[in-house]
Formats: structure tokens, sequence, C-alpha cells
């Protein structure tokens, strides 16, 4: 690795202009160690805060993806798990009747995205800050494969409202 | 919205990016043999220092263990830390004196290492400031664990060496990788 080059490489950037039904990074480069997802997002759900789903390789069969997280909220510090599920549902976003100007954040890691010989762990941050709703959420994902991951499918509750943001970085080995 | 990235990919790897705040160090992979990969002689320039890492071990069956860091050959009673973690069906808190390293539980699975953490070392040069280490590691398999843990190393010293390890001698896998990157500051 030459000195002096950064290891923390920007490889796509979007802004939502009006709405999106999903946010898909197709045809990744599998020249990174890891990947890290960095995204602001409100949804058009007619709620405060609701779920943000994502996939991977398009992938939404088999009982493939698990999850553990912790979250504190106005309702305590709580742990929970999900299973052999078709997606990952644990990010958030807020709705469309939340404060405006307000945007969930939500950080993945992919670690060894690009391997093919281990299941993909994802370490994620999901916050959503509001006065009375919302929580602060740390998690850890699998996706039970091998495969590399080449893809990633981002999905709303309904739609992605604009000015969400989703931004991908490369990281060294 | 569908981003294709072959083009994006190609312009941002082969270490074309300008030089920048955050850069690899040097990169470790298990041996299968140890139970350790040890960075020495840390290299000037750096304010902070971060790992990555996945880890497993070579043993033949599912157990939970333990994962440590140690910094300068240390290995004595001067870390201290706390602790929240969640196991999907409470979270619970604690804390600690006079350890001898960083710990951090872990899960090995055969050939399938999917425990993975991310570690901040703030401020790893100083020489006026005791360390602190900031900790998010988990893995989410049968059993499963999400952990944030804060660490303190009780000395001023400049970091000169990290050494991560695997607590109970199991040796780490060949499938297992630990990075670390430098933060300019």
């Amino acid at each position: 690795m030459p000195v002096g080059v950064s290891a923390y490489v920007p490889l796509a950037n979007l802004t939502v202009a009006t709405t999106a039904a999903s946010v898909t990074f197709s045809s990744i480069s599998q020249s990174y160690r890891d990947l890290v997802l960095v995204i602001m997002s409100r949804d058009t759900t007619a709620s405060v805060v609701t779920t943000q789903f994502m996939r991977v390789n398009n992938v939404s069969s088999g009982n493939l993806y698990s999850n553990i997280f912790m979250q504190g909220s106005s309702g305590g510090a709580t742990s929970s798990a999900q299973n052999s599920q078709n997606e990952w549902g644990i990010g958030f976003s807020f709705g469309s009747i939340a404060s405006s100007g307000i945007y969930a954040t939500n950080t993945y890691n992919f670690m060894d995205y690009s391997a093919t010989d281990k299941h993909k762990t994802v370490l994620a941050k999901n916050d959503a800050a509001d006065v009375s709703n919302g929580g602060t959420r740390t998690t850890a994902l699998r996706y039970a494969d091998n495969s590399a991951i080449t893809t990633i499918n981002v999905l709303p509750a309904a739609t992605f409202a604009a000015g969400s943001t989703f931004a991908l970085y490369g990281v060294t080995s | 919205m569908l981003i294709p990235l072959g083009f994006w990919a190609a312009a941002g790897a082969g270490g074309g990016a300008a030089a920048g705040a955050y850069e690899l160090i040097a990169t470790g992979i298990g041996t299968g043999s140890s139970n350790q990969i040890i960075f020495s002689s840390l290299p000037a320039g750096y304010k902070h220092l971060q790992l990555r890492m996945v880890v497993g071990s070579t043993l033949g069956y599912e157990q939970g263990s333990s994962m440590a860091i140690q910094f300068n050959g240390d290995t004595s009673g001067n870390y201290t830390f706390h602790q929240m973690a969640g196991n999907g069906s409470g979270v619970n808190a604690s804390a600690g004196t006079g350890q001898d390293g960083a710990y951090f539980g872990y899960i090995s699975i055969p050939n399938n290492p999917v425990s993975v953490a991310v570690i901040d070392i703030l401020d790893a040069f100083s020489t006026v400031k005791n360390k602190t280490v900031r900790n998010f590691n988990g893995y989410a398999w049968t059993s499963q664990n999400i952990s944030l843990r804060s660490n303190l190393w009780s000395n001023t010293a400049a970091l000169t060496q990290i050494r991560v390890f695997e607590a109970n001698s199991n040796n780490l896998s060949t499938r297992s990788r630990v990075s670390l990157y430098g933060i300019k500051g």
C-alpha cells in the first residue's frame, strides 16, 4: 500500500431528487477490504419513524439474513434478534409526519465483503434522533452465504423521500 | 434507482485516490498456528489509529471466547473497561479495573469467522495522555452479541506496538484478518 494514499475511497454518492422506490449499488468493485455505506433518509410513509430494509446481491429468499441489535430509546435499553429472514429490517428512516429537515442516519460496515470463504458480517449504527420518537441502535448483521457482495439493495417502507442521501466508500486492504 | 459502479470503482481502485487523512498501515492475516497478530514499530505521522478485524479460530467446534489487545508489551493490570452489550434478549452493563488487556467477546465457528470489530485508539501517540480505546464489535449466529466497550490503558507512553490475540490461546484461523489504519490530525 503506497504511503500517503487514502485508504477510504468514495465509490458512489446519491441524493434523492423527488422520490425513490429503492436504491441499488451494483457492480461493486471487489478491490477493497471493507465497504462503508452511510445513509441519511426520510420515507414517504405516514409515520414519524419507520423501518429501512436491506438486501445484498438481489437475494430475497433462502432465509439468509440475521441480525442482533441493542437499542436505547425513551422506552429504555432493549436487545432483540431476528434470525433467518429474507432481508434485514433494522435501519431507520423518518416518515412524512416527522419534523421537517430531520433525517435518520444509518452507517453500515460490510466487513470482508469481497471474501468468498466466509459469511458476511456487518456492523451498523442506526439513529433516529427526535424529541420523543426513534432511538439509537447498534447492530450486527449476517448474510449466511460465502458469496462476495457485488450488489447492495436499500429499500424503504414506502418510498425514499427527496433529500435522502446514500454514500458508499471502499476501505482499502 | 440503480447506481452501476463499474466506472466509479475503476476510478477509485488501484490506489489512485489522492493522499488523505485515513491510511492503511498494515494488515495481518491469521496463520493457523499462532493466536496473535502484532503490529510493531508503529509509524509516526498519525494522531489516531483504527483496527478493523474479522476473527475466528482453528477450533473444530463452535465456542464463545475472547479476543484481547495489549499495548507496548504491557501484560500487567493497567487496563480498565466499561461495557454495554446485548444478546438478543436483554442489555447488560459491566465494568472492571486491573485487567491485563482490552478484552472483547467473539464466537469461533469452524471455517467461518463471523465475529467482527471496529476499534478506535484515540490520541495513540500522545505522551501526556493515557490511551482510550473505543470498541464496537459483534456477531450474529445462533448465539449473538453486540457490544460497545471503552477501555483505558493507564500509560501515557506513545504506542509503539499493538498485540491482538485470542485470549484462550486458540490459534487464529487463516480466514482471520486484522487491519490497522492511521488517521491524521
